[in-house]
Parts: structure tokens; C-alpha cells; sequence
């Protein structure tokens, strides 16, 4: 079984290394009882071989393509996102200036989350303040410099229908308040518009840098090759164990809801609530949230929570929902913890070991 | 001391070997196993610098001999390790 497996780490080698030397190569291996250590020492010797040999550039740009395609298959990873857009006519910028900050207000934003129920599954995770400012930064309100005094409204998102609505009611936003404020009526050039092919803006710069990090990563291991290999391999290691240790940890689903009413006496225990910002003269709005490690226990514990404090809700605008992912606990830093723990072990024992091997003067190291 | 270039030259400079016979008498006088990869790296760098070469042979076995220029290198390094060994035990025989 062993032997086949010789032969194929053999072909590793450099060709021009095994015309040379590759039937004597054979021949010895013939001789020696074979070992399951030779196999990580044929190895060894075949990547030191073509490294030695004139490949490092190979090898660098190996792994600079390797950088790239990765970078390009994590790109499509992330969603997809579309962008609507509205163009509009205001020939008084101070009014547009203010409806702009009244529009991008936190109570205004969070009417138009629970309306079209956006960021439904960060709404689990984050507060909704966290919310409000990930929205705010996908809007844009810009001037349209070719036809003045223009302006666009624009907002990513990825679902294109609800893009295409968000904007539909900034539009109107600006529309009403801008009657209001100048006494004239605004001027809308295009409506929103229904975005059709999704926007991959961060191609370009995610490949710059896969391209970028694998570069970087074949010129170090062309330095110190089989440091590199060493030390990978203990952080590989550190990475497995933290991240397998860190699933001991059971898995925390929140159950959330958004009711109306008056929670001024405090909510049961085990459950949070968070006021969220609204308009004056208007009911106040929760979001309640209970945690728990089994997610149907979490849903119940919320719906038992509400009907105890029923006579001070006057409206439920979302029932206790069932979580579909876990909220925590956070498993990435354990596993990144992990990574250079075992880097730096990884690092002591070479040391380590450097000093217990006293090596000779090399002359063909010289 | 665990050098395969010196350890393959040392094994050399009695006769000419093949890799097998090379491996054989380096584990009996030093008691250590060199791995295929690890000796045939070495056989490598040193034929690229002409301390050993290749003796014609018939056999797939290919014996080497060690050249003169690499029985030069090999009294080189053995005259530096043996100054080395004979200054530590004289420092050790002091402390």
C-alpha cells in the first residue's frame, strides 16, 4: 500500500530532477523496507527541489493565483445587493438639506425597517440602533452635478423590490415635506427605479487583495519554505482545537418581538426590553428579546412574557418569533485565538528545538 | 553533526557507494537513518558543486565517488569540527 504512494510523491519532483536522478531514486527505494516517515521525507525533499531549482517564481505566482481565486470565490459569497435609485428636482437646496436630515433620522429609518421588514435577520442579532446606522450608510443622497439643481436618491439592498420601495417613499418623503417647507412643489425626474443586475462593487478590490496576500505569502515561503510549512501546520492545528472546544459551547437563540404600549414597569427577568425611538405623541415601540439555547424554548419564553405583561401592551406589531439562527456565542475569535496560539507554540518549539540541535558549520551554506 | 551533505561525504571518502549502501553505513557510524528525500537532496547539492559524481555502472544503482575537491571540503569541515570538539572539552574539562 505504501509503496504506490512513494512513487506518486516521487513525481512531485522536478522533471529535469527525475530524468536525472529518477531511476536510481526508484532503485533505492526498491532496497529500503519502506516507512510511512519516508513519505513526508520524499515530500519534503521534492518541495525543497523545486524550490531550490529555479521554481520559486512558480511558486510565488502559484500562490498569488491561488490568492486570487479565492479572493474571487468569496465574493460571491456575499448576498447579492441591488441598487434603486430616484432622481428629483428641488430648486431650494436648504430645503432638501433639511428633509435629507430629517429622512435619515433614526425614528424614520426604523419606520421604514419595520415596515418592509429589512435587516430581518440582523434584527435578531443587533440592536436596532446598529440597524439604523448599517441603512444609513447604504443610502445616499447626492447632487446630480449634469442637470442642477437635481439631486439623487439611491439605496442598496438586497432585495431589489424593497429597494425599489424604500426609495419609492424617501421620494415621497421629499415630496411632502418639501411642500411644507418651500410652499412649491418638487419635481420628480425619474422615479425609483426596479434595480435589475445586482451591484458587485468589491470585486476589484477583494481580488487586488487575494492577489496581493498570495503574493506575499509565496515570497515568505520561498524565504524559509519549510518554516512556513511548520508553522502553518501548528496553526492549523491551534485553529482545529479552539474551534472544536468552542462548539462545547451550546448554541444561544433570541426570540424577538416588537410590541406598543407602556413598559415603564420593568419586564420579567430573562427578558430585555428596547425602547425604540419614534415620533412624539405616538405609543412607545419594544423590541423584546429572550435568549435561550434550545430556539423553540426562547420563542416560548417570550410569548409567556408578553401575555404576563398583556394589560400593558396595547398593540403586538411582530409575535414572538422563532429564531433561525443562533445569535452565539461568537465562534470566529475562539478559532482566531486558536490560530496564533498555535503559531506561537508553533514558533517555541522550532526554537526549542534549534537549541537542542547543535549543527555544524555548513560550507554549502556559506 | 547531523548534517547529510557532511554525513555523505564522510561515507565517501573510504569508497565509492550507491545511495543504499550510503544510508546503511551512515546509520552504523552514526546511528542515524537518513530518509530518501534527505539523502538524495544532499547526493544533489553535492554533484551541482563537484565534491562527488557519479561512477559509470551498469547497474540502476548508481555509485558516487567522492572527487578531490570534495575530499578538500571534507578535511576543511573536519579540521574546523575537530577544533570545535577539542575547544568545548577543553572548556568543559576547566569549568
Amino acid at each position: 500500500m505504501l509503496e504506490p504512494l512513494l512513487q506518486i510523491v516521487v513525481r512531485l519532483y522536478p522533471a529535469a530532477w527525475r530524468e536525472r536522478y529518477g531511476e536510481e531514486f526508484s532503485a533505492l527505494l526498491e532496497d529500503v523496507p519502506p516507512r510511512w516517515r519516508d513519505l513526508f521525507d520524499i515530500g519534503k525533499g521534492a518541495i525543497a527541489m523545486q524550490v531550490s531549482q529555479n521554481r520559486a517564481w512558480k511558486l510565488t505566482a502559484l500562490m498569488g493565483l491561488a490568492g486570487l481565486l479565492i479572493a474571487f470565490a468569496v465574493s460571491f459569497i456575499e448576498a447579492p445587493r441591488y441598487s434603486s435609485i430616484a432622481t428629483m428636482r428641488a430648486p431650494n437646496p436648504e430645503a432638501v438639506s433639511y428633509i435629507s436630515q430629517q429622512a435619515l433620522k433614526r425614528t424614520s429609518l426604523a419606520d421604514l425597517i419595520l415596515r418592509y421588514d429589512l435587516y430581518h435577520r440582523d434584527r435578531y442579532r443587533w440592536p436596532m440602533d446598529e440597524i439604523t446606522d448599517e441603512m444609513r450608510r447604504a443610502i445616499r443622497i447626492e447632487s446630480d452635478h449634469q442637470h442642477p439643481p437635481a439631486f439623487t436618491v439611491q439605496f442598496q439592498y438586497s432585495d431589489r423590490l424593497k429597494a425599489q420601495a424604500v426609495v419609492g417613499d424617501l421620494a415621497a418623503l421629499y415630496a411632502r415635506e418639501y411642500q411644507r417647507f418651500d410652499g412649491s412643489s418638487l419635481e420628480v425626474l425619474d422615479a425609483a427605479s426596479l434595480p435589475g443586475t445586482p451591484l458587485r462593487t468589491f470585486h476589484f478590490a477583494w481580488l487586488l487583495w487575494g492577489l496581493g496576500i498570495g503574493l506575499v505569502a509565496g515570497v515568505v515561503m520561498q524565504r524559509s519554505f519549510l518554516w512556513s510549512l511548520e508553522m502553518a501546520g501548528f496553526g492549523l492545528i491551534g485553529f482545529a482545537i479552539a474551534t472544536g472546544v468552542s462548539y462545547i459551547v451550546p448554541d444561544r437563540y433570541v426570540s424577538t418581538a416588537i410590541v406598543a404600549g407602556n413598559l415603564s414597569v420593568p419586564a420579567p427577568a430573562a427578558i430585555q426590553a428596547q425602547e425604540i425611538p419614534m415620533p412624539p405623541n405616538t405609543p412607545k415601540v419594544y423590541v423584546l428579546s429572550a435568549a435561550d439555547n434550545d430556539r423553540l424554548r426562547a420563542q416560548y419564553a417570550l410569548r409567556d412574557a408578553i401575555t404576563s405583561v398583556r394589560p400593558r401592551i396595547t398593540d403586538v406589531i411582530q409575535s414572538a418569533s422563532l429564531p433561525e439562527l443562533p445569535a452565539g456565542p461568537n465562534r470566529l475569535f475562539p478559532a482566531l485565538g486558536g490560530l496564533l496560539a498555535g503559531f506561537a507554540i508553533g514558533r517555541w518549539c522550532i526554537k526549542a528545538r534549534g537549541r537542542q540541535t547543535s549543527r555544524t558549520p555548513l560550507p554549502d551554506r556559506a | 553533526m547531523s548534517d547529510p551533505s557532511l554525513l555523505v561525504m564522510a561515507s565517501l571518502a573510504d569508497g565509492d557507494k550507491h545511495g543504499y549502501a550510503m544510508m546503511e553505513d551512515i546509520q552504523r557510524f552514526t546511528g542515524l537513518r537518513l530518509g530518501p528525500g534527505t539523502l538524495y537532496g544532499a547526493i544533489t547539492r553535492l554533484e551541482q558543486r563537484g565534491w562527488i559524481r557519479p561512477v559509470a555502472s551498469t547497474d540502476r544503482r548508481q555509485p558516487y565517488h567522492l572527487t578531490a575537491a570534495g575530499r578538500q571540503s571534507l578535511e576543511a569541515q573536519l579540521a574546523s569540527l575537530n577544533q570545535i570538539v577539542k575547544a568545548g572539552l577543553r572548556r568543559l574539562n576547566h569549568a
